[in-house]
């Protein structure tokens, strides 16, 4: 059976927590995750993690898209990068 | 419709959203999704019937809806009222243009248009709403899947290779996206003039091995008959028929039971989460 995100939790001001159907949790950086945004743009020219810090750049709002994937949009503006569940669940391997 | 939101609602009445689908254009997916509607409805489910085929749409031709009533509301937004055809709630893309006109429209407004009608359509409560669905893994298939709540997908093949080779690119796409796939209907799966007189005009069972290939369900395989086509090009296919049709009714009857039993709902619908971020909560060291 397909493995599923349950639920969405903020820890605190840096840290998103995706709760799993089977009984898994795993915590990310917001940070790390709007570093790393998977959108065309951002994968051809990488936000510098520095200027994220220091403009402190947070989530704003995060909601499915479909089935498969998180749309976050950032305090920055922004909301392109398509976040899929299979490759928020790759974190539990590292 | 409301052109100017970037977001689309997906109708809160319905329970469960049936997109119909093929690799391969001309197996029979406006049909099968008709037939299934009529179907659903015969038994005993509310039912709404959606034409997403944006640039070649039939549903309108084949169950005689040809008009969408439209209302504004108070924010200007427009709500259009589907005809109630033989129980089924129908609405179509065919309805909004003359049946001789082209939708000349490149992907992405293509796309916008078909997630605008299925948003901008009054359904009301419906226990399913099937969509009839454009062929391939283009743009619209891709939007509407990625916008999708609570949906399932129904594969549509005949049984010969250059359809179900197709199909498996559809299942492919909708396993990528997460819809869980209800089944495979295979159509024209033989041609039967007289009792014991069976022909395969498109080969044997393609469907079936697809189903096989795939662990799904194959929800059953519909026989082909001739006064399908006078029916459709009549506008009756949501009229129960009788003749030789009434073999191609029973068989979509018992896929429809079949696809209702494959759709047991999941505990937890995916497609529903959301979190507004607290920029108050503690730092960490």
């Amino acid at each position: 059976m397909m493995i599923q995100a349950l639920s969405l939790k903020q820890l605190n001001s840096l840290t998103l927590v995706i709760a799993w159907s089977d009984g898994k949790h795993t915590h990310h950086d917001v940070r790390e995750l709007r570093r790393a945004c998977p959108c065309a743009l951002c994968q051809k020219y990488p936000p510098n993690i520095h200027h994220l810090i220091a403009r402190k750049v947070q989530p704003v709002d995060i909601s499915s898209i479909g089935r498969y994937a998180l749309r976050i949009t950032f305090s920055d503006g922004h909301r392109s990068g398509i976040y899929t569940y299979e490759s928020l669940r790759k974190s539990l391997m590292t | 419709m409301n052109t100017s939101s970037s977001t689309f609602s997906i109708p809160q009445g319905v329970t469960a959203m049936v997109a119909v689908a093929s690799g391969k254009g001309g197996v029979g997916k406006s049909t099968t999704a008709a037939c299934l509607a009529r179907e659903l409805h015969g038994l005993g489910k509310a039912t709404g019937l959606l034409d997403v085929d944006i640039l070649g749409p039939s549903i309108s031709t084949m169950t005689s809806a040809y008009t969408l009533t439209s209302q504004k509301d108070t924010d200007n937004a427009v709500t259009l009222t589907p005809p109630i055809i033989e129980g089924v709630k129908v609405a179509s893309a065919g309805m909004l243009q003359a049946s001789h006109k082209a939708s000349i429209l490149r992907g992405p407004m293509a796309s916008r248009f078909a997630l605008e009608l299925l948003s901008s359509v009054s359904w009301g409560k419906l226990d399913y709403l099937i969509l009839d669905y454009p062929p391939g893994t283009g743009d619209i298939p891709l939007s509407l899947a990625q916008h999708l709540t609570n949906a399932y997908a129904c594969i549509v093949t005949t049984p010969q290779r250059l359809a179900y080779q197709e199909a498996e690119k559809t299942i492919d796409m909708f396993q990528q996206l997460s819809v869980p796939i209800a089944g495979i209907i295979e159509t024209m799966s033989y041609f039967e003039p007289k009792p014991d007189e069976r022909y395969y005009l498109f080969g044997k069972d393609g469907g079936k091995h697809l189903a096989q290939k795939y662990s799904l369900p194959l929800l059953g395989q519909i026989p082909f008959a001739i006064s399908c086509q006078k029916i459709a090009d009549g506008g009756m296919i949501l009229k129960n028929q009788g003749g030789d049709h009434l073999e191609v009714v029973q068989a979509y009857r018992q896929a429809s039971e079949n696809m209702i039993s494959s759709m047991e709902p999941s505990e937890h619908d995916p497609s529903s989460l959301s979190l507004k971020w607290s920029a108050s909560l503690s730092t960490p060291p």
